[in-house]
């Protein structure tokens, strides 16, 4: 079954695709068919766990690609299981969601075939067996995010926000190409079974140091570390379900997925641990911080995201068994917790019309159930049993006690990133939804009763996996031991349960429960404090910092391209000419100049010497006619003068039409000419003398060139073969027509093509004079 | 011969380029329309000038030396080229007489403003 | 005024380009012609006629738009360039059907022939589109 799983991303795309088909038709229950598509992923990948043991890997590989080194071959072990169970299980959900939550929208369709790219291009992300088509995927979500940032893009925020992430994530993609080309240029191979199975690993490299960085650069702006962080909160513009998956579960993991997937290849060498690190604690500690002084429900989860994306690349860096393992349980942690969440704001928000916790009170009665979902998740944000928060915090401290060397930094500041956890956890349940309380109840527009059963479903089912999860959470074992091995190359017994017994790590917790109760109690003083901070913080803000840095390099780039793009016609081509004609002297083989020609050159006509002196003083007249007329008159002459010379040459064909063409331009021009301004001299004297110095110059080129020409004859003509089956393949005598109408009649039919176009360009270039004419005759 | 033929498409250059770089508009078109005569007779000349018949099959027979008569693809690309020519200053000519008509000047120095913002 | 001599002279020097026009139009596959000179020649007569009667009888005549026209000969070309699909040969193969004419004698009579036609149209519908236009604008009439 599994091996169908190709087919369904492909089916992703093209329901995307076909979302403006189909919205028509199903109007507001399109999203529940939609959420069909990623629910048949779910269950096929399902029916993979069956078989799975520590050590399977399935490979789907493909022969089609559109590069010779760019396959579209699957890979499914335990980290794209992982990661794919909860991409295509929490889109099961959005989607649903999303159909009553956006159903108000105009635009819904739009709303639907971007998520829908968004979904296929995740889920191939995860799944591709090739660097380069990983790469392709990456970007996809990039530009889908984007569009889903900007959906409400009537607001000025939204189409800042937008850009900010695309430019971010955009520089992001960037670096991950430079990095997959290099890998894929020192390993010899883009394919990452290819990679793991002949054990290439690149740390000794020269390059390596180069190709981390930049492999760096794509997590840090993807997954929002500090100091790319700021689009993460800014991208809280977008429709809640987006923020939900999107900016919560999906994208911003795919650096975290993309570390362990090239761990093999790149990871375990100094640089890694250390950088990794470093960021890591950072976001982690300065995420959960910022959360405090946030009162939007949506800011303040984006920023524990932060926070907690902080903590996997953290885990990642310490690079041990253990914190590999506790960063694939927090990963599955937080996505069931945070997932649920971000739907509650939504549906707080649709219920009361805001997001202010501070406004917000009491909502246990209107909402029961989501409240009850709501404590669930926060029970598992604040890492407390029974839920399944509880083992993957207890697995993070483990990692971070058994460091060595670094724990003494590690530890502190990821206790009081967790000590944070819960004090958020808990002021959002007693400002939000607590029945106790003086605080009067909010107002409320819809009840639960009038919400629909799958706008509501995602939460509840969310919660209550965690809470299943945690209470069993063997279920896990064999699924994260062949991650494990999939993502660090070693076996591992994995063996998850809730109680651990009674060691040190149970007392830090017991501690940070504690210290967070502690700092709920004194949250008001404490959020005045961070609130200066953010404050203080906001002037030097990194957002700012960016526009700013986005605004001046515009500006440059403005200036710059003025040097060059200065508007005069005349300079344009003249730089043209002048590079031309350089570029010409620097190619052309001046040895021919002492050369004759084979069979030397045709003796002269005098005839035709003769129509060439009158055609040359015509043209010489023309240059120097003050009247537009007897210039026009020249001009003929020398059109005339060119037909005869055809005439001369056995083309009979050309003749006619160059006479016939002529004369209509004449007509035309002799036309327009009356209401044209008489020449004047508008240049001065030196300007004059430059251009007849260069003309001069380009002309005596051309005569070179020409006179060059002869001498070229790469190929045999393929005129021979006209010649040779005009009559017998085309039947035809006048072997130039055929040439047009048979042999190259594709040209012609371009040609005539062109030559609509520019008749409609006459046309309507003149057809809007006519219009404002009448238009001021009414008048 | 084509000693002549080359100095005449040289001459014809120069001219184009010279009338291509002035100011005002109707010598510009003027430069264009030479530029495009000089072209054809340039790869006209490529055919080669030593042949000189017509390009066509006598009655009777099935084809014909190659050697007699003058190159056919050269002609078939002029043909073309001459009446795309004449769309095209068909096209200009419209162009310039609505800009006139719009600015009331012929002088291009005023129309660099577009370029710039 | 009118001058009924020039106007004469214009309507049959008309009718004679037109005939000359669509002469060379079939004889162009083994004679001096084809589709561009012929479309060239057809317009220079309606050129002569518009210049003397007006755009508006001109129009009259041709009872299409010349743009219609133009659309017309691309039409046609685009079939020419199709047919052979459904024939099982590539796009732009010519078609022949050979035989025995009365009056013409042995031919063969081809998809290239209506392929000039719609050169035809396209040259002499462009030609038309400009001069009309010019004419309109200008106030020729």
């Amino acid at each position: 079954m599994i091996k169908y799983l190709p087919h369904l991303i492909g089916f992703l795309f093209i329901a995307g695709l076909m979302v403006p088909l189909l919205y028509p038709i199903l109007k507001a229950k399109l999203g529940l068919f939609l959420s069909l598509i990623p629910l048949t992923i779910l269950i096929v990948l399902f029916s993979a766990l069956a078989g799975l043991t520590p050590e399977s890997l399935y490979l789907l590989p493909s022969s089609w690609g559109l590069l010779p080194e760019m396959n579209f071959g699957f890979r499914i072990d335990g980290l794209s299981l992982i990661f794919g169970l909860l991409i295509s299980g929490i889109g099961f959900f959005i989607v649903l969601y999303a159909a009553w939550y956006m159903s108000k929208y105009e635009r819904q369709g739009h709303f639907f075939t971007y998520l829908m790219l968004f979904m296929a291009s995740m889920t191939g992300l995860v799944f591709s067996d090739n660097l380069l088509v990983l790469f392709i995927f990456w970007e996809l979500t990039s530009v889908t995010s984007f569009l889903l940032i900007g959906f409400d893009h009537h607001l000025a925020k939204s189409r800042q926000a937008a850009l900010q992430s695309l430019l971010i994530t955009g520089l992001g993609g960037l670096c991950l190409l430079f990095a997959v080309i290099m890998i894929g240029q020192v390993a010899g191979t883009y394919e990452i079974s290819l990679l793991i199975e002949r054990g290439i690993h690149l740390g000794d490299h020269p390059k390596y140091r180069l190709i981390f960085v930049l492999l760096l650069l794509a997590v840090l702006t993807k997954s929002a570390q500090f100091p790319f962080h700021f689009w993460l909160p800014g991208a809280m513009q977008a429709p809640t379900p987006v923020s939900a998956y999107l900016h919560s579960e999906t994208m911003v993991n795919a650096g975290v997925f993309l570390l362990m997937r090239i761990h093999p290849v790149v990871g375990g060498t100094m640089e890694w641990k250390y950088m990794l690190m470093l960021t890591g604690v950072i976001t982690m500690f300065l995420g959960a911080f910022f959360s405090m002084g946030q009162r939007d429900l949506k800011r303040i989860l984006a920023f524990t995201t932060i926070s907690a994306l902080g903590t996997m690349v953290l885990l990642i860096g310490i690079d041990t068994p253990q914190s590999m393992k506790a960063a694939l349980v927090f990963f599955i942690v937080h996505g069931l917790y945070k997932g649920g969440l971000f739907m509650v704001a939504g549906i707080v928000d649709k219920s009361t019309g805001t997001r202010d916790i501070y406004l917000l009170s009491k909502l246990f009665k209107p909402l029961p159930f989501t409240s009850i979902a709501a404590v669930f998740a926060l029970i598992s944000m604040a890492g407390l049993p029974p839920m399944l928060g509880f083992i993957g915090k207890e697995l993070v401290y483990d990692a971070q006690i058994q460091l060595p060397g670094m724990s003494w930094l590690l530890l502190p500041l990821g206790v009081g990133a967790n000590i944070m956890m819960v004090a958020i956890s808990i002021t959002i349940f007693t400002e939000v939804f607590s029945p106790f309380g003086k605080s009067d109840p909010i107002k409320v527009k819809y009840r639960e009763k009038d919400f629909p059963w799958y706008f509501l479903g995602g939460p509840i089912v969310l919660a209550l996996a965690g809470l299943m999860l945690g209470l069993m959470p063997g279920m896990l074992d064999t699924l994260i031991a062949n991650a494990l091995y999939a993502a660090k190359n070693q076996l591992l017994d994995v063996n998850l349960s809730l109680w651990h017994g009674f060691n040190d790590v149970l007392l830090l917790s017991l501690f940070t429960v504690v210290s967070g109760i502690v700092v709920f109690i004194f949250r008001r003083s404490l959020n005045v404090h961070i609130g200066r901070l953010i404050d203080w913080f906001d002037k030097y803000h990194l957002p700012t910092l960016f526009a700013k840095g986005t605004k001046i390099y515009v500006d440059r780039a403005y200036k710059r391209t003025q040097i060059i793009q200065h508007g005069y016609h005349r300079f344009y081509l003249l730089t043209f000419f002048i590079v031309t004609g350089l570029l010409i002297v620097a190619q052309v083989n001046w040895d021919f100049l002492s050369v004759m020609p084979d069979g030397g050159y045709t003796p002269l006509r005098i005839n035709l010497v003769l129509l060439l002196v009158v055609a040359s003083l015509a043209v010489i007249f023309a240059v120097f006619s003050r009247s537009r007329l007897s210039a026009i008159l020249a001009m003929g002459v020398v059109g005339y003068a060119v037909a005869i010379l055809y005439l001369m040459y056995g083309a009979i064909d050309l003749a006619i039409t160059q006479f016939l063409a002529e004369t209509v331009i004449m007509v035309l021009f002799v036309m327009v000419i009356l209401y044209l301004p008489k020449f004047a001299v508008l240049s001065t004297r030196n300007s004059r003398i430059r251009d007849w110095i260069i003309s001069l110059s380009i002309g005596t080129l051309v005569t070179f060139v020409v006179l060059h020409a002869r001498f070229i004859n790469l190929y045999e003509p393929i005129s021979v073969y006209f010649i040779k089956n005009s009559l017998t393949m085309a039947h035809g005598r006048n072997i130039v027509n055929v040439i047009l109408v048979d042999f190259r009649a594709l040209d012609t039919l371009g040609e005539i093509t062109v030559l609509t176009l520019a008749a409609m360009g006459v046309y309507s270039l003149f057809r809007f004079k006519v219009k404002k004419n009448k238009s001021k005759k009414e008048l | 011969m084509e000693l002549i033929f080359a100095i005449f498409i040289g001459l014809l250059y120069a001219c184009g380029v010279f009338l291509l770089l002035r100011r005002s508009i109707v010598k510009v078109i003027l430069g264009v329309f030479v530029l495009s005569n000089a072209t054809n007779l340039i790869i006209f000349l490529a055919g080669g000038i030593k042949r000189s018949g017509s390009a066509f099959i006598p009655e009777g027979a099935e084809t014909i030396d190659p050697a007699v008569i003058s190159d056919p693809l050269p002609q078939a690309l002029i043909l073309t080229a001459i009446v795309i020519g004449l769309g095209i200053a068909a096209y200009i000519l419209a162009l310039k007489y609505r800009y006139f008509e719009e600015t009331g000047t012929h002088d291009l120095d005023q129309l660099s403003k577009t370029d710039r913002k | 005024m009118r001058n009924i001599i020039l106007e004469k002279i214009v309507k049959l020097f008309l009718n004679v380009m037109l005939i000359f026009s669509v002469y060379l139009l079939f004889r162009g596959h083994n004679n001096p012609g084809g589709g561009f000179i012929a479309g060239i020649i057809a317009a220079t007569g309606f050129i002569f006629y518009a210049i003397i009667f007006g755009t508006g009888s001109v129009k009259k005549m041709i009872g299409l738009s010349s743009r219609k026209w133009m659309g017309l000969g691309l039409l046609v070309v685009l079939v020419t360039a199709i047919l052979p699909v459904f024939f099982s040969k590539e796009v732009l193969t010519s078609l022949w059907v050979p035989g025995d004419f009365p009056l013409l004698g042995a031919l063969h009579i081809g998809t290239p022939l209506l392929f000039d036609s719609g050169v035809f149209l396209v040259v002499s519908g462009m030609i038309l589109t400009i001069v009309i236009s010019i004419m309109e604008v200008l106030e020729w009439n």
